[in-house]
């Protein structure tokens, strides 16, 4: 008897569930990094060279251009360890301050629309040492197979995110910093 | 000269054992374990962007050129541990090495 109250809505309920299913599948949809490349130089010519890549950033990105990112400081390699040692202990304090991270949009993206590279503008927050920052920069994004790559490069200053250099080694390191990403997203499954 | 780097091969691990060992010992506070080197037995889960997830929780970036485990796998790996990936709820070591 309870039964038949079921029959009766059972194939719009079927409808409503394969609607619920199939919005959370595309709302829900991400691609993601763990092992994203983020680089910095912060070189001045005639000196020995100050960069640093790490290859270890994590990053998602929504269908609607939504972007989250995050890397650990320590995690920068330096050709020399000691200026590695420099950097986390002097300059960066990562043990207090482990991470970076950015939070921020694409505008206009759509993942529909970029069988070829693509040019957009990425709004968001950089946050450095717990010091946030707004910044914009275009951004150069190709769908790859079934991947999305990600390619920017843009400046920054150490003195935004109070990174205090040295007087003495002032010189060597150029007071603005050129950071490039290359991020491939693989679907989240 | 210059101070060499430190080599994931030779460097003695600060924790060796199982994955369910070591998430009991540290689960509560990671932070500790900050650059350290840990030597991890447990379950692959999935391969992932350039490493593996071993055990659910620990994401394990594989050094260049280190041959990948399949999943389903029992490994021992060495690794850095580089911090807590709150983004994604995973500890993060990197520089990994199969036993």
């Amino acid at each position: 008897m309870g039964c038949r109250w079921f029959d009766t809505i059972d194939s719009t309920m079927k409808h409503v569930f394969f609607f619920i299913l199939l919005s959370q599948v595309i709302f829900a949809q991400k691609f993601i990094t763990r092992n994203g490349t983020t680089a910095f130089k912060a070189s001045v010519d005639t000196f020995e060279p100050v960069e640093a890549i790490n290859k270890s950033t994590t990053a998602i990105l929504t269908h609607d251009g939504e972007i989250a990112s995050q890397l650990f400081i320590s995690a920068f390699a330096f050709k020399v360890a000691l200026m590695q040692e420099h950097f986390n202990e002097n300059y960066m304090d990562s043990y207090q301050y482990p991470k970076a991270t950015f939070r921020g949009t694409i505008e206009d993206f759509s993942m529909t629309d970029i069988a070829t590279p693509k040019e957009y503008i990425l709004k968001g927050v950089l946050t450095i040492r717990e010091i946030p920052k707004n910044i914009t920069i275009p951004v150069s994004i190709a769908k790859d197979g079934e991947s999305f790559r990600l390619k920017t490069s843009f400046t920054v200053a150490p003195k935004d995110f109070d990174i205090k250099i040295p007087n003495i080694v002032r010189k060597k390191i150029s007071d603005q910093v050129n950071i490039t990403l290359d991020y491939i997203f693989d679907e989240k499954k | 000269m210059y101070k060499p780097h430190q080599n994931i091969e030779t460097i003695l691990p600060d924790f060796t054992g199982k994955t369910d060992a070591f998430k009991e010992k540290y689960s509560s506070d990671y932070t500790v374990l900050f650059t350290k080197t840990v030597e991890l037995s447990g379950i692959v889960v999935s391969l992932e962007n350039g490493g593996f997830i071993l055990d659910e929780s620990i994401y394990c970036q594989l050094k260049d050129s280190t041959k990948k485990p399949v999943k389903g796998q029992l490994v021992t790996v060495k690794g850095i541990v580089i911090g807590y990936d709150d983004l994604l709820n995973e500890l993060k070591l990197k520089a990994c090495i199969l036993k």
